[in-house]
């Protein structure tokens, strides 16, 4: 599964990444996750299988989840507690059920 | 409801709203990507000038230790290259009008979805034509860089924006020449962005003809004359400290203050930046406080909310475990300026007992700096520095000039002073929530 991340920068949701490959199992080892500034969203998208926001761009949900309905693709936000401590199997958790769902 | 969940509700449903469509506006999405783009050449500007023009008044400073010596071995090395050291800081931040008129240009040519690199030509032919007409007397045919670098950034901004609206609507209306079929479309491309261009060009030289003939005044020098009010007001206290409440505040909220400040800010404090450089190039007095990394290097210490010290007040005085975990994972991050970790993990967001600290904290900072640079006890910020520089290097690289670093320690240190009774005030709660759960787990 391919999982993107979003925030402003794409500074501190580069430190969630990190929690979230180290968090990664055996089996799910070859997920790509990354992040990205929200601003190139639209030009790596087609890339992903699931974008999660940075709660502190969470106003910025709606406008995204437009984005991701255009491209078939669930959108969720990150918990702020997860995103804050930096618990990476919560958040895998988290892409896995919205892409189940989706 | 309490008052903190009234304000939540305003700030989600009424504000949010508004910042989101402000930031996501075509044109100022456009600005801000573009001047983002020209971010590396204003640090590249910032270093060679820094080369070229040592913090070393030779009238004060005597090879009398190793330290010395070497400034003053810097400051004849940089006096007998100076061409050659001015040369990449008189090409980057000494035009950066010019490359914000191609970044604003291309990114709002890609929104629109116009040909990217006619956009841009189109955009920057009409800016060089008002902004650095050729001199007629002038046989070497220079063109004037007067209203080419940051003087020129309001007008280039403005003019980007309007050719590529002048552009679209001319596509749009299909107002073009129309090739006979036959001819090969790799022909009639070329002759296909020429209307929009001579149209461009004209309005734009009549428009300046006629300003000139009546204001006496060039469309940049106009720009520069509409733009001088909030420029000035934003380098005013009032107008610092007002940009640092409203990121704040939008912070403890959980939004991305910086993000939303930065849509309006951004073009001030580079343009700011680009004027104390050229002013420190010419050996002339800085104008300007609010300029560059203001916020992050003498207000935010940390991110938002002056998140370090509050990082360094848990470390200090937390007992609780989860004060204790929280100050392990935000701490480093904080020092690079990213403050997220402590924001949504404390939570700093929402808390009424951090909410004073959060905002306060930056105030005092703010005040404190724009005292001392106002009175020339510490230089003004003239270089770019990137975002994540940690604290004390930031400072000091911005302004070189030691006397910032120092004044960062002291700030941190009256920051991590007030944080420190809100600190033990919230332990004291986590340390009871955490003995309740622990005699429930029992």
């Amino acid at each position: 599964m391919n999982i993107l991340l979003v925030c402003a920068a794409g500074m501190s949701t580069s430190l969630v990444v990190n929690k979230m490959k180290k968090a990664l199992t055996e089996e799910e080892k070859n997920w790509t996750i990354e992040a990205q500034p929200v601003d190139s969203l639209e030009e790596v998208i087609d890339d992903y299988d699931v974008i999660l926001l940075g709660p502190q761009i969470k106003y910025k949900a709606d406008e995204i989840n437009k984005i991701g309905d255009e491209y078939n693709t669930p959108v969720g936000v990150v918990d702020s507690k997860d995103y804050g401590m930096g618990k990476g199997r919560n958040i895998l958790n988290q892409a896995i059920k919205l892409k189940e769902n989706y | 409801m309490g008052f903190f969940e009234k304000m939540q509700g305003f700030v989600e449903n009424k504000f949010a709203p508004i910042a989101n469509k402000v930031s996501n506006q075509r044109h100022v999405t456009a600005i801000k990507k573009g001047l983002i783009t020209t971010l590396p050449l204003t640090i590249i500007g910032g270093v060679a000038l820094i080369l070229a023009v040592p913090p070393v008044d030779t009238e004060i400073i005597q090879p009398t230790n190793f330290f010395n010596r070497f400034l003053l071995m810097w400051k004849s090395w940089a006096t007998a290259n100076n061409s050659m050291l001015m040369t990449p800081y008189n090409l980057s931040l000494g035009l950066l009008g010019l490359f914000v008129v191609i970044g604003v240009s291309y990114f709002l040519s890609e929104k629109y979805e116009i040909n990217k690199i006619s956009g841009v030509i189109t955009s920057l032919f009409t800016f060089l034509v008002v902004a650095a007409p050729t001199q007629a007397d002038n046989p070497a045919g220079f063109i004037s860089s007067n209203y080419l670098d940051a003087k020129g950034m309001f007008s280039g901004i403005i003019i980007a924006i309007i050719t590529v609206e002048i552009t679209k609507f001319l596509l749009e209306k299909n107002i073009k020449i129309k090739m006979p079929d036959e001819v090969p479309p790799m022909v009639a491309a070329p002759f296909e962005a020429l209307i929009p261009i001579i149209v461009n060009v004209v309005v734009f030289m009549s428009l300046n003809s006629l300003v000139l003939s009546l204001l006496n005044m060039s469309i940049p020098e106009i720009s520069l004359k509409i733009f001088e009010p909030i420029v000035i007001a934003s380098n005013t206290l009032p107008g610092v400290l007002l940009v640092i409440i409203v990121i704040n505040f939008l912070w403890f909220f959980g939004i991305h203050g910086g993000a939303v400040a930065n849509s309006v800010i951004v073009p001030i404090i580079t343009a700011n930046v680009a004027a104390n450089a050229e002013a420190v190039a010419q050996g002339a007095a800085m104008p300007y406080i609010f300029s560059g990394r203001f916020v992050n290097l003498f207000a935010n210490l940390g991110g938002s909310g002056a998140a370090l010290s509050l990082a360094l007040a848990m470390i200090i005085v937390a007992k609780s475990s989860h004060l204790k975990s929280v100050s392990k994972v935000g701490l480093v991050p904080a020092f690079f300026g990213i403050s997220e970790p402590l924001v949504f993990s404390t939570p700093m967001i929402m808390n009424p007992m951090i909410f004073f600290p959060m905002v306060f904290v930056p105030i005092i900072n703010a005040s404190i700096t724009y005292f001392t640079m106002s009175t020339g006890l510490v230089g003004k910020i003239y270089v770019n520095v990137p975002f994540t520089t940690p604290g004390p290097f930031g400072s000091f690289l911005s302004t070189m000039d030691w006397r910032a670093a120092v004044l960062w320690f002291v700030l941190i240190t009256i920051d991590v002073i007030i944080y420190m009774p809100f600190v033990k005030g919230y332990d004291k709660q986590m340390l009871e929530e955490e003995q309740v759960s622990e005699v429930e787990a029992a």
